[in-house]
Order: C-alpha cells, then structure tokens, then sequence
C-alpha cells in the first residue's frame, strides 16, 4: 500500500504556508504546517516526514538551526526556502543541511520540480510508511519508533529508528560505512564505534543473527545492507 | 627584515678601534720604559757588585787596621818592650786566647830570635831573612807577609816593630792570621745567587772567599779578570772565573795590604734579573691594559647597549607595534632620539586608532545597511512569492473548491496590502536620506487623528486602546495622513510589545500653550535607558520577546520622528524595565488663520519641508 509522503512546511509566513498546503495538497502530499523552528520539530516526532522544506529566515530559531535540529533527529531531505539571492547564503545552507534550495519569489511549478527530485533521490524505493510490514516476523513502525518482532513491540532509540530507517529504504543496497556515519551523525560526531554498537543493538532488537542474517548483513569492510524480502532466507 | 650583523656592530667596533689607536702610544711608552728598566737593573747589579767589593774591602781594611792597633799597642807594653820572655809570653797568650783568628802571637829579637811565642814548639830559624822581618825593622811601620803555610795552615803574618826607646827597634812582635778564618769576616748580602766575594792576592791566588772550601787556594791567573785588576785599583769587569761561570765583577784593592776584594756576581743572574723586570714591566702592562678594556667595555655598554635597546624599539614600531614604548630615559642625544621616537609612535598610533574606530564606524553602517537589504529583501519577496503562488493556485485546473479559491483570493488581497505598506515605508526612507519629506500640515483634530490611527492599529481588537482627551485641547497643526501614521506606528508597537490583552493608554492633553502632546502608553517590558536613543535610529531593530517585527524593518520609529520634526514637532520615549514605555508625539498648536482655512481643505497648499538629514 503506497500510503502520500508527508511534507514538513516550515515558514513563519502564514500566507506562505497556506498558498503552498493548497498546491501541495492539491499535489496529493500530506503537510504539516509549522510557523516557526520550534513547531517544525514537535511536529516530526509525531510522524515520518519524507521532505522538510524550511524558510531560511524566520525570527526565533532559523532555517539554519532547524535544518540542523531536523537532521540531528531524522535522516530526511530538506529543501530551503530564501528570499536571500547572496552566493554566499545558498552555498552555506546547501553546504550544511539542505539537499536543495528555491529563492524567493518562486513559482510553485519550480518548487514541485525539485520536490520531485527530491524525493526520487532521497527514498528510492518510495518513503517510508507510518507502519512497514517488513515479512511474517517483523513489523516497524517508524512514526511510534518501534518494531513488532514475532508479535512483541519493542521500542527504539531515536538513532536507532533513524539507522533502520535509512538501511530499510535503501533496502537491497549497501550502505557504506561512511554513508551511515555521515547521515545518523549529520554534526560529524559520529566514530566506526558508535556505528558498530548500533548495529549489535538494533540486530539483538530484531532477533537478528550476525552469523546467518535475516535483516541486516555486513559487508566486511564495506559496510552494512538490509536484505530485501526476495532475497532472506525462506 | 633583519639587518646584516656586521652593520649592528659597527658603532661598537669603531669604539673599540678608537681605544685601542688611543692605547698605542701608552703600549709603546710601556715598552720603551721596560727595555730601559732592563738597562737600569743591569747597571744597578754591576753597580752592587762594585758597592759589595767596595764595602768588602774596606770592612776587611778595618780588620787589617784593627790587627795593626793591637799589635801596636801589644809592642808598646813593658813587657814586650823589655823583651822579657816570661812576662811576654804570658800576655802573648793571653791576648791569643782572645782572638780565635790568631794561630800564633809571636816576640822576636831585632835578630830574629824568638823570645816568647804562644805555640813555643815552633819557631822559625830563619826568621831573620823573611821580607816582613826586615821591612818591619827598617820601616818602622807593620808588614805583611805573603800566604804561608805554617802550623799546618794557611796564614798570613803581620809583623810591628819593637821600639825599646821610641827610635831604635828592638825586635818585632808579630800575629799569624789564619786566613781560613779571615773568610768568616768576608761575606755578602743581597747579593744574587751563584755570586762569590773572594779575596785575592795580587798574583791572583784567593786567599778568602765567603765560600773559603771552593776558592780559597784557587788562581785567578789566566781568567781576562787579572789584566784589569792589576792597572786600577777600583773597578768593574767581566770575566769567566776558573768555575766557568761569567760574572759581572767589581773589585777594590785594600789599603793595608796587597789583596783586592772581588764581588762577582754571574752573568745569568744580571739577565735573568733583567727577565724579571722585563716581566714585571709586561705584568704592569698587562693590568693596565685589563683595566682600560674594561673601561673601554663600560663605555661600549653605555653607548651601544642603549643603541640597541633603541634599534629594537624602532623594528618593533616598524613591526606594527605601536603601543610599545622604548624604555630608556637618557639625558643625552640618545636620550632625545628616543623621545622623538616614542612621540612618532603614540602618534601614530593615535591616527591608527582614530582611522580604525572610522573604519569600524563604516563597517557597522554597512553591516546595517546590508542587514537591512537583506531584510527588506525578504520583507519584499515573501508577499511577492504567496502572491504568485496563490494566483498560481487560482490558475491550476485541479483546484475547483470555491472556499480555497476565495482563500487564494484573500491571500492576495493581504500580501499586496502588506507590500504595499513596505514599499510605502521604503519610500519614506528613501525621501528621509535624500532630505525632501513631503508633508502637508494644516489645522487636525488630535482626537479624530488619533482614533482614526486606533482603527488602523488594531482592527481586531479597538477596545484594547483607550483613550482619554483632557479638555480644551485645541487642533493640531501637521499632516493628517502622516500623524495618523505615526500614531498608528506607536499603537502597534505598544500592543506588540505589551502582554495579550494588557490595554494601551493614549492620552491627548495640552503641552503649555502653543503645543499639544498625544502619549500611548503600553505595559510592557519596557527599554532600557542605553537603547531608548537608539530606537529611534535607522535599522535599530530591539530584540523583545518572540514577537515578530514590529512595523516593518526597524524602520518605523525612524520614520516617526523623521515625519514628526518634519511637521515642527518632536517625539520621545520615557521608560523604565519592566514598568512599560510611553511614547509621547507633541506638536504645535494650529493658530486661528489655519483653524478658519480648515473648511477649505490645505491639499492645495502642499509644500514640501526640508530637514536636514540626521546624523
């Protein structure tokens, strides 16, 4: 069941967001409207967001510091919103956190364009559902952040949720090492170590056995792949 | 950067050159006076040699002189005289037990018998034919003898004649010197090592010397010494003696007897004598010159050292460091040139600072009026952009539901109010800086301006404003339009920055006679005392709560006041922390030709009222 990807709106301009939820409803999107940083982040916690798109300048936190808080809690695209056409800004906000940018004033036909794109780059094999039957054993439900192991919920960290989710929609790809590092710990705080101890975690979470996986395998010195169901073991 | 080396030492190197060009003649001086001092020790030895001798000789004189008293006096005895054997022989031997020096005392006859003798045993048979023997008789006076062996050693025999009655000698007393101890008379002091004093005959036979066992015995016969010897009886030579030994020699005949007394002093000596003097010379040379170069290196300390302090302290200036100060406090050219140095720097350092604190000035400008382009960039885009897209909405097929479409519609409407009213304020701006504000003051009712402003400033909730108009406030002169926006400013503001709900006091009273004051008066957080000027600058933004901006970009209050003066009024803020704020617009009152013209409308006396720009 393909289920419409939920987009975070984030400008403290109402009209703004009122315009944009019309064409992106309109578009088939759910959105979750928020006006300031603050909102944008209590929003999210409820849900699984496929894209953020966030206003650069907003009074209170800014565009910089919420890309920053929405990185550091989940690992989705964002894309900026500035009305600031200085070379500068566009590079620093792509640089950070953004995955893309539109100045102001755009046209919305513009914006779907690199929604699209977005999205498509982002969630290869669609976005992530609330609830994702992954086969008969285990059920995530990434909006609770918890997994359903043989019909026990257990519950997980937010870096653990946000590590499952990464691997689970890229399933059937490896994921370096490097990668995984980069998009858990989007500040660079992350080590090999931390990486490793997460994995143990998250396999004794999902009952799964290094030895033979059902879920997670390592790559030696690759790094790690959620299997897809084709491919587990019967 | 850095200078060569070389070049940092030369003031120090040219000192030390001119000290020592000033210590050469001294060096010289030293010198010459120490090879002089060598020739003067070297007279002055010869000179002790001869001094020795000298004094040898005559000490030796002195004895001989004595031994001639004695026998004199031993002649003149009755005993003697009488020639009595026994009488003699006991004074003989008792003035032999005197005098060690004498081996033998003897009285013989004028026929050379001996009467009486102090060693009876011996006599000599043939007394009568030995020179002194005769020359005594015959002279009268003493005479010696040469070196004999008798007894068993060497002496020499002095021999007096015997006068019975004064003319006619009867015999001859006589004394045998042992020479061996004539040695321990002769002797030296101060002389220096390996000198000899001898006493020599004049055949060159010593026959004393202060080392009797290695002279005495010993010929000078053959050595150069002898030639000068015998034609003078004083003198100085030098002559290798029969030791080997090159001497420096003085020598002096004796008075009394054939004999000369030679001081030899060896060469070696005189020379290393000279050595040592040559050395003290060098000694004195070398602590005299220790000396001036240390006077020389504190003179070098004074004037390069300080040279150096002041080097430093100008490449620290030339560094860039200017705050630094050279610290040397001199009363001399030095002194002065550090002085120059140290003003150059703080003045220097005075027009950095004041350049900087200008550039930093322009920097902050431009900071503002990027920050403030930057603002109003995004004040202008945001409503373009909701604009746009909710026309784009209207226009999308899919989007049929006519309460969205009436959404879009008001959307629009409020965006393109909202520009609009930033472009007004961007425009006010613009004729604030270029000094041209167009206003158009005639006679205005405070309080319909006012609540015409409360309507403006707070549509939802107009309750929320109260107002309170003192009696006998007469009209107002000023723009209408314009009042009404600096009214509708302050009201916004006031509510902006005061709790929901909190109420907002206008107050409209007389101020004297000719002005009238319209207060808002809000509860809010208040300003504190260092930004209440600054609010009213261009771009000053005051950072209160979550709220947003308050009209604008920080730009109306700036304009407030700029409208306010332009209209001959003035506009000020009282306010405490945490006790709220009370703007307070005042302006002139209208005068009574402008109350009549109200009717008429003063649209047609649009004027426009220069100021001058602010700051």
């Amino acid at each position: 069941m393909q289920v419409s990807p939920v987009l975070l709106l984030v400008d403290d301009d109402p009209d703004i967001l009122a315009s944009l939820a019309i064409h992106l409803q309109a578009d088939g999107y759910r959105v979750l409207r928020a006006s300031s940083g603050e909102e944008a982040l209590r929003l999210m916690a409820g849900q699984p967001v496929a894209l953020a798109i966030v206003d650069l300048m907003m009074p209170g936190m800014d565009g910089f510091e919420t890309s920053r808080q929405i990185k550091r809690r989940a690992d989705i695209p964002i894309i900026v919103l500035t009305a600031v056409d200085s070379e500068e800004s566009k590079v620093r906000a792509i640089e950070l956190y953004a995955d893309d940018y539109v100045v102001k004033p755009f046209s919305y036909a513009e914006l779907a364009a690199r929604i699209g794109r977005v999205l498509k780059r982002a969630w290869p094999s669609g976005p992530p559902g609330a609830l994702e039957r992954v086969d008969d054993h285990l059920v995530i439900d990434f909006a609770a952040q918890t997994v359903e192991v043989d019909g026990e919920p257990r519950r997980l960290s937010p870096i653990e949720a946000k590590l499952l989710q990464i691997l689970f929609t890229n399933a059937g790809r490896v994921l370096p090492n490097e990668l995984l590092l980069d998009r858990v710990w989007p500040d660079a705080e992350g080590e090999m170590s931390y990486l490793w101890e997460y994995i143990r975690r998250l396999r004794e979470k999902l009952g799964d056995d290094p030895a033979a996986p059902r879920y997670i395998a390592s790559e030696r010195g690759v790094g790690y792949r959620f299997l897809k169901p084709a491919t587990r073991q019967p | 950067m850095r200078m060569p080396r070389g070049h940092r030492w030369g003031i120090a190197q040219a000192l030390a050159g001119l000290i020592l060009v000033a210590l050469l003649p001294f060096v010289a001086l030293e010198l010459f006076r120490g090879a002089e001092d060598v020739g003067r020790r070297r007279e002055a030895v010869v000179a002790q040699a001869l001094a020795q001798a000298s004094e040898e000789a005559e000490t030796m004189d002195d004895y001989l002189r004595f031994t001639e008293r004695f026998l004199a006096t031993l002649a003149d005895t009755p005993a003697v005289r009488s020639l009595n054997a026994a009488e003699a022989e006991a004074l003989l031997h008792a003035v032999r037990n005197h005098n060690p020096n004498y081996v033998n005392v003897f009285l013989l006859d004028a026929q050379g018998r001996q009467i009486a003798s102090t060693v009876p045993a011996v006599s000599d048979p043939a007394a009568a034919e030995r020179p002194y023997f005769q020359q005594a008789l015959e002279t009268g006076r003493i005479a010696l003898s040469p070196v004999l062996t008798e007894y068993g050693r060497a002496v020499v025999v002095l021999a007096y004649p015997v006068m019975a009655d004064g003319h006619t000698p009867v015999g001859v007393v006589a004394v045998a010197l042992n020479i061996a101890r004539l040695s321990s008379v002769i002797g030296f002091v101060g002389l220096p090592r390996g000198s000899v004093v001898l006493l020599v005959q004049r055949d060159g036979t010593v026959i004393a010397a202060d080392e009797p066992e290695a002279w005495v015995g010993r010929s000078l016969a053959g050595s150069s010494l002898l030639a000068a010897v015998q034609t003078r009886t004083k003198g100085t030579a030098t002559a290798v003696l029969p030791d080997g030994v090159r001497r420096v020699v003085g020598f002096q005949a004796l008075t009394r007897a054939p004999w000369l007394l030679v001081a030899a002093i060896p060469q070696a000596e005189v020379d290393a004598e000279a050595r040592r003097s040559l050395v003290r010379a060098g000694q004195q040379f070398a602590l005299v010159a220790l000396a001036t170069a240390l006077l020389a290196w504190a003179v070098l300390r004074r004037i390069v050292l300080p040279i150096r302090v002041v080097v430093d302290g100008a490449r620290a200036f030339a560094a860039g460091y200017l705050n630094r100060r050279i610290p040397l406090r001199r009363r001399d050219e030095l002194g002065d040139l550090v002085e120059a140095l140290n003003t150059m720097a703080s003045t220097l350092q005075r027009q950095m600072e004041e350049q900087a604190a200008h550039a930093a000035a322009l920097q902050e400008l431009h900071r503002l009026q990027t920050e403030f382009v930057a603002t109003a960039s995004h004040e202008l885009r945001t409503p373009v952009t909701a604009i746009r897209s909710y026309a784009e909405a209207l226009m999308r097929p899919d989007i049929t539901d006519p309460a969205l479409r009436q959404e879009c519609l008001q959307g629009i409407d409020r965006s393109s109010s909202r520009l609009a009213a930033l472009v007004r304020t961007l425009l006010d701006v613009s004729r604030i800086d270029s000094g041209r504000i167009p206003v158009t003051p005639r006679a205005v009712d405070a309080e319909a301006a006012t609540r015409a402003a409360i309507a403006q400033a707070a549509p939802q909730s107009p309750e929320r404003v109260r107002l309170a108009v003192m009696p006998d406030v007469p009209p107002v002169r000023a723009d209408p339009e314009r009042l009404e926006d600096i009214l509708a400013n302050l009201i916004a503001n006031a509510c902006a920055y005061s709790p929901p709900d909190a109420p907002v006091e206008v107050r409209i009273a007389r101020d004297g006679t000719a002005a009238v004051a319209i207060a808002v008066q809000d509860q809010g957080v208040g300003i504190p005392e260092a930004e209440q000027e600054r609010i009213f600058e261009r771009f000053y933004q005051v950072q209160r709560g979550p709220e947003r901006r308050s009209g604008g970009s920080g730009l109306g209050l700036y304009i407030a006041r700029a409208y306010a003066e332009a209209m001959g009024g003035r506009i000020h803020v009282r306010s405490r922390p945490g006790q709220g704020s009370t703007f307070t617009v005042t302006l002139p009152a209208a005068d009574a030709a402008e109350v009549a013209n109200d009717g008429e409308g003063g649209t047609d006396r649009a004027g426009i009222t220069g100021i001058a720009p602010r700051g």
